[in-house]
């Protein structure tokens, strides 16, 4: 038995399954986060959980500090500013917009508003069971699709080892690993580099410098995540 | 494990809010399982996967074949592979072109104009069997098999076993050719010299520091992907440092830390300083001390700690790091930094391969960084330089053998090599050509082109073209390659994709994998597998050797290897390709296992006072405990089968088992063998002879191979050969500017034994002084992809061929200029010493 933060912040004693499932959850809350953060501009309802006490204390814990002035905005006028601000960055500006797209932004790409590259994300989602509807007309490999598309993967990891079927949980996490290394670790740090250097709102400053410490957290931690579960399975 | 620890609350305060995931993806179906399935693009429908195992290369990665309307299409990794964890590269993916390659042989084909002419019939297999097995027959039966040769390139497991200790030990020859010479034979012969075994496994997975000499291991390989992969891992997770000494900045070199470029054949003049480094500092102390335990160093059975020391000390104390400057090219200052930096990162892994070791003086080159990992303590421990590990299958074997005869045409001319143990493959046709020792009457040849891979090609086409050297010649080939267009009768066996084998290469993680590969699809037109062929010819001969198929042959043995019959024997293996015990634990320290007496205090088993090794007189054929110990172990033919143990102290050790030499359980730092030969015993600087001899207008000629072929055998696979069909010479700028030579011009290589035409590439990425030229390209046959010339049995059914838009651009070949020189030691063909005059044409 080893020892290990609960969600809660606490600790706890766990076995190794109940540790990769909290883990699991974890990831996936973030991704599921991270993918409604670039997918639109936030609503008032959205703004005013995030203003919360509870919930500064954690993104202070995770390193982002949105300032205060962040906090003491009126929530009509954020939520006004934020719109602007989500639609200069994503979807119109004079200076040229930072298209959230693989096709767009994935260095030696094709560079085009629905490449190739757009057709091969969605081949990925087909191939693996999952529709994409264009209700939100926009394309398969937006960040914000793409982020879902994990934390759906990550959420099958975490509900596989609840359900203790641990070949499923090391199933999901091999497609999370293949699709993050194949995908979105391609492009995303490029992407959010622009943001980060874009944004003029600490909102999405805040937010792009999250998604960048988290991107990377994965990054070097994926590829020994299989074998370890591979190991874990193994030993149990 | 993820880091939970800075984003554990956001995540709780996340889920808390309730973050709507009004997303735009929905699961509609199951997750499948991955790896192992995929769909045609254009109809949608699942392609049958078939779980295998490539062979476009020696790693033979267990790998998924995918077929669709009864074509091969994809070949992707195996995802449950322990050794390559799914990975595959371009070279195994490429393979998918075999089958479908125009110009592939797919009926027996019998010479009927001039040898070489390119004239051939179609004869069915019958005519081709009987004639055969007729005139192999007639040896046999004038007790003069040996006068049958069988020379193969790549022959591995359950092929190998199926015909050369089958069909070949029951027929009653030992004129058996191989191709290691040319490839790795240098380095496995100074291993057995060293820790007995040939073949070291780098565990990247666990190590500290890598230091390469002379390896590409990110582009090629004798163990690739499941390497490559796993030290890509270790430079990017773990950042793992890295410094690779080549006389090129290859792509493993681009990946490196640091690069040391080091002067042709110098490695071992600055693996020499090393180990001084390490003596002279004292940073043997430690992990170093206490593997000095199991090591030989001085000529006396067991030596105390304080002498091996001192022996180290003395031999290495010639060797500084001013002296190697001199002789390498890498500063001192270099030297110390970085043979300091490998003593103190323990563990660390030390990689070389043929640019180290294919040079005169290779053989001390390998003993020497043997040494230099030794005196560190980086042998056989995680994270170290390990003894290989693999499966063991068990397989079915004719009980009475022959006693066989041979040409002794395969170790090269008498005195040219003191220990060829892995043979002299590239002066197997001169041998021919001499004559003093014999010449075949048959001379077979499987998966081999041994006028393009050898050394001075002009001479291998002579001889393969005489028939008054060789007056029937058999060539068993998929794809018309440069001994094919030479034989008398070709036999078309059907490319890896369409043949069974059972697989057993070496296993990185210490833990041994089985693995098979079977037929994706049938084979191709009248095309088979020549372990068949085998059977068959040898069922006309009157040999039976208790199985008549390669497929029957697999089975069997998935029956008899018990590991495999307790999953489910063949069937299991058929269903899911790949098996390992998820209990095993990785094998490192396999020397330390102490000895039970019940092992070595037999009636047949005795102690050798002078090596400290026990051994089974018995199995060594000697007549009596008497008459062993009168001969002794190291000079009694053959003793290193009867090895038992080494008696270090007052216990007795597993030690470093011999594979092909009479060397003790130590692992022989010091080597009486070499003492035995005539060379130094403990590593030592040789110089190059031709370079010492150097004009100031010559260069030396490097070669290499490039992550996109195969050393000679892949050019026809169009997908790769689009990739690199060209290769120009890298000269640095200062040999380029002193010869008038511009990026892109013509230029003429000549050696002593003849010249070529290449283009030049000017590029700082080469050493000044050397000229750097890859393999594979310069093919003359092997179909339209390799060469823009159509094979004479090739057919016009693949539309790529219109689109092929280098044709009439197929490089250079660098064989023609190397001579097939050895070194005088293990008789490697010394691949990277050529001296040679380069100019502008």
């Amino acid at each position: 038995m080893t020892t290990v933060i609960a969600s809660d912040g606490g600790t706890q004693a766990a076995d190794p399954l109940s540790e990769w499932m909290a883990s699991a959850d974890e990831r996936a809350f973030l991704y599921r986060l991270l993918a409604d953060v670039f997918r639109r501009e936030p609503s008032a309802q959205r703004l005013e959980e995030i203003r919360t006490d509870s919930y500064r204390e954690a993104l202070n814990e995770a390193g982002v500090d949105l300032g205060e002035a962040f906090y003491s905005t009126a929530i009509d006028e954020q939520v006004e500013e934020l719109a602007v601000e989500f639609t200069r960055l994503f979807l119109l500006s004079p200076g040229g917009r930072i298209a959230p797209y693989e096709s767009v932004q994935l260095p030696d790409g094709s560079g085009q508003l629905r490449g190739p590259e757009s057709q091969i994300v969605l081949d990925y989602y087909g191939a693996t069971g999952f529709v994409h509807h264009d209700e939100m007309n926009d394309m398969p490999d937006h960040i914000s699709a793409e982020l879902e598309y994990m934390a759906h993967l990550v959420g099958l990891e975490s509900s596989s080892w609840a359900n203790e079927k641990q070949e499923d949980a090391l199933n999901a996490i091999r497609y999370q690993n293949d699709f993050f290394y194949t995908h979105l670790s391609n492009w995303v740090f490029c992407f959010l580099k622009k943001v980060n250097e874009r944004a003029e709102h600490a909102y999405y400053v805040g937010f792009a410098e999250l998604a960048r410490e988290f991107m990377e957290q994965e990054l070097s931690e994926l590829s020994d995540r299989t074998k370890q579960a591979a190991q874990l399975i193994n030993r149990v | 494990m993820l880091n939970r620890r800075k984003f554990v609350k956001l995540s709780a305060a996340t889920a808390a809010a309730s973050v709507a995931m009004n997303g735009t993806l929905s699961q509609a179906r199951e997750l499948p399982v991955f790896g192992g399935k995929d769909y045609s693009p254009a109809t949608g429908r699942e392609r049958k996967a078939v779980p295998s195992a490539c062979l476009n290369c020696v790693t033979r990665c267990p790998n998924i074949v995918y077929v669709e309307d009864g074509r091969i299409v994809k070949i992707e990794g195996q995802p449950n592979s322990i050794r390559s964890e799914g990975k595959m590269c371009a070279k195994g993916q490429g393979g998918v072109n075999h089958s479908n390659d125009p110009d592939r042989i797919l009926y027996p084909m019998k010479r009927v104009g001039k040898r070489g002419e390119g004239q051939w019939k179609r004869i069915s297999w019958d005519e081709a069997l009987d004639e055969v097995a007729g005139r192999l027959k007639v040896l046999k039966d004038a007790g003069t098999p040996e006068k049958f040769m069988f020379h193969y390139g790549r022959m591995k497991s359950s092929i190998s076993k199926m015909v050369k200790t089958n069909f070949l030990g029951a027929y009653g020859t030992k004129t058996i050719g191989n191709h290691t010479s040319i490839c790795e034979g240098g380095k496995w012969t100074a291993q057995e010299l060293t820790w007995g075994k040939h073949y070291d496994s780098w565990d990247f997975d666990n190590t500290r520091y890598v230091l390469n000499f002379g390896a590409n291991p990110l582009e090629a390989g004798t163990n690739h992907i499941p390497t490559a992969h796993r030290l890509i891992r270790a430079l990017t997770t773990r950042e793992v440092k890295m410094v690779t000494v080549d006389v090129r900045l290859s792509n493993t070199a681009a990946k490196s830390q640091e690069w040391l470029p080091v002067r042709p054949g110098g490695d071992l003049a600055l693996a020499l300083a090393m180990c001084n480094v390490v003596m002279s500092e004292d940073l043997h102390k430690g992990h170093g001390e206490e593997f000095l335990k199991f090591c030989k160093v001085t000529d006396t059975a067991e030596d105390t700690l304080e002498n091996k020391v001192k022996a180290l000390k003395d031999n290495f104390e010639q060797y500084t790091p001013e002296w190697a400057e001199q002789h390498c090219d890498i500063s001192a200052h270099a030297i110390r930094r970085v043979a300091r930096e490998f003593a103190t990162n323990h563990p660390a892994c030390l990689v070389s391969y043929r640019g180290a070791v294919a040079h005169y003086n290779g053989n001390d080159t390998e003993r020497a960084l043997q040494t230099l990992a030794a005196i560190t303590g980086n042998i056989d421990n995680p994270g170290g330089r390990c003894l290989a590990v693999g499966p063991k299958w068990k397989y079915p074997k004719v009980k009475k053998m022959p006693k066989g005869r041979k040409l002794k045409i395969v170790d090269g001319p008498k005195g040219a090599a003191a220990i060829p143990s892995h043979h002299m493959s590239h002066n197997v046709l001169k041998m021919i050509k001499d004559g003093s020792a014999g010449r075949p009457d048959i001379y077979m040849s499987y998966m081999y082109t041994a006028v393009y891979a050898n050394g001075d090609v002009q001479e291998n086409i002579d001889v393969l073209k005489d028939e008054s050297l060789i007056p029937y010649s058999v060539n068993i080939n998929p794809f018309y390659d440069e001994s094919a267009a030479l034989a008398d009768l070709i036999l078309p066996e059907p490319p890896y994709t369409e043949r069974w084998d059972w697989e057993d290469m070496v296993s990185p993680v210490q833990i041994p994998e089985y693995y098979i590969r079977q037929p994706a699809i049938p084979p191709m037109g009248e095309t088979r597998d020549f372990g068949t062929v085998a059977c068959q010819l040898a069922e006309r001969i009157g040999i039976d050797l208790g199985f008549k198929t390669k497929e029957e042959f697999v089975r069997l043995s998935c029956e008899k290897t018990p590991a495999i019959k307790a999953v489910g024997g063949f069937e299991y293996m058929k269903k899911h390709g790949v098996y390992h015990d998820p209990k095993a634990k990785p094998k490192y320290y396999s020397y330390r296992k102490e000895l039970k007496p019940k092992d070595y205090e037999k009636a047949t088993v005795i102690l050798d006072e002078a090596t400290g090794t026990y051994w089974d007189w018995k199995k060594a054929k000697h007549k009596s405990a008497e008459a062993a110990q009168k001969k002794g172990y190291t000079h009694s033919k053959g003793a290193y089968k009867a090895y038992v143990g080494q008696r270090i102290g007052n216990k007795v050790y597993k030690g470093f088992k011999p594979d092909k030499l009479n060397k003790s359980g130590y692992f022989e730092i010091y080597s009486g063998l070499m003492k035995d030969k005539g060379f130094n015993p403990m590593p030592t600087w040789y110089s190059i002879p031709e370079h010492d001899k150097m004009g100031d207008n010559d260069m030396i000629m490097t070669t290499y191979k490039v992550a996109t072929q195969i050393h000679s055998r892949s050019q026809n696979c169009k997908y790769l050969t689009e990739l690199y069909h060209d290769n120009p010479a890298w000269i640095n700028p200062l040999d380029a500017e002193r010869r008038g030579i511009i990026e892109g011009d013509e230029v003429k290589v000549k050696s002593e034994v003849g010249e070529i035409t290449i283009k030049a590439r000017i590029t700082p990425a080469v050493k000044p002084g050397v000229i750097a030229i890859s393999h594979h390209c310069g093919h003359w046959e092997y179909g339209r992809y390799a060469s823009g010339n159509k094979a004479p049995m090739g057919h016009e059914d693949d539309p790529d061929l219109k689109r092929m838009w280098w044709k009439g651009n197929h490089g250079a070949h660098p064989n023609w200029i190397i001579p097939n020189a050895p070194d005088p030691i293990n008789g490697q063909l010394r691949f990277m010493d050529t001296v040679v005059q380069v100019m502008k044409i």
